[in-house]
């Protein structure tokens, strides 16, 4: 079975089955990144900018790079542009299902609100880490930023998280 | 929450230790992992299918303009060849014709050269005759290809 590199490189050479495998692989993580990163809102509109930025940019592709790093830095670059348009009209949130009606009840916080109650470099790092389960390396590769700042970011948002949890 | 596990990854039930160490209150840190499991189902296969079709089109020129740059390179190396191997051929069948001089009749010599010669450039002109239906057959493996790209899912041609 190819690579994610290898697959990146045959898609640099206009390989559509490259294209349809790593859709294929990506296509869970990075919609689900996105879908955290935003709130839910413009996520498909992203998700395609994202994968045409991959196609069109392929040749640039490093492969002595892993193509995760890559990918979620495209889409992390994207998000950050995305916040800073103006905020849209009173935009739809899907629901998403409640794993847990006791615990919701008992806290009074639901993911949603509480990875927008972070920073936007904060949120960054905890969704990546947690949610992704990538390396610290990994993180601080996509976000092109030492290992030590992303330490010290994650320690704030969780010291943030603390703190509203305690505050509730 | 220890290096290892930083170095590891973190799933996300490392957060409930990391409050809990920070003097959270256990429920309370149980509660907000609870709401951090986020599970998420947001159609992302259709999205991939609008994206597969959006890059198709990108994805047939460049296969196309790397093909053309390839037979470019083939034809340049081809067309660099040719003189290249005529001089060394004619050189070698005159250096060929003096010493067989030496060794039978000129007539004969001639005759052998001349066989040789002729020989020679049957294969160099059988070779240069097939740089085009090689080019023709690899525009047609990449057309092929590009077409079974394309083709729906074969669950989609069966239902």
């Amino acid at each position: 079975m190819p690579t994610d590199e290898e697959l990146a490189t045959s898609l640099a050479a206009g390989d559509e089955a490259a294209l349809a495998e790593l859709l294929r692989r990506y296509e869970q993580p990075l919609s689900r990144f996105l879908y955290r990163q935003t709130g839910g809102r413009d996520v498909e509109d992203l998700y395609q900018e994202t994968w045409m930025r991959v196609v069109r940019h392929a040749d640039r592709f490093d492969a002595e790079r892993r193509f995760s790093t890559w990918l979620y830095q495209i889409a992390v670059n994207l998000c950050r542009d995305w916040r800073r348009r103006p905020p849209p009209e009173a935009a739809e949130i899907p629901e998403r299902p409640v794993p847990s009606h006791v615990a919701r009840a008992q806290a009074g916080i639901d993911a949603q609100r509480l990875l927008a109650e972070l920073p936007e470099e904060q949120r960054e790092v905890l969704i990546l880490r947690y949610y992704h389960d990538l390396r610290e390396s990994d993180v601080a590769d996509i976000l092109g930023v030492p290992k030590g700042t992303v330490k010290s970011r994650m320690h704030n948002a969780l010291q943030k998280l603390a703190t509203i949890v305690g505050g509730d | 929450m220890t290096d290892r596990e930083y170095d590891e990854g973190a799933p996300l039930s490392a957060v409930r230790t990391w409050l809990v160490d920070a003097g959270c209150d256990a429920d309370r840190a149980s509660a907000l992992c609870e709401a951090l499991r986020w599970p998420i189902d947001c159609g992302a296969a259709a999205w991939s299918a609008r994206v597969a079709a959006a890059a198709s089109a990108l994805l047939h020129e460049r296969a196309r303009r790397i093909w053309r740059r390839q037979v470019a390179t083939l034809l340049a190396a081809v067309a660099l060849a040719l003189p290249l191997s005529a001089v060394i051929g004619v050189y070698g069948l005159r250096l060929a014709y003096d010493v067989l001089c030496g060794l039978m009749p000129a007539p004969l010599a001639t005759y052998v050269v001349a066989t040789y010669a002729m020989m020679a450039l049957g294969v160099v002109g059988a070779t240069y005759a097939m740089i085009p239906v090689a080019i023709g057959r690899s525009r047609d493996q990449l057309a092929a290809a590009q077409a079974w790209a394309a083709a729906p899912p074969l669950e989609e041609v069966i239902r």
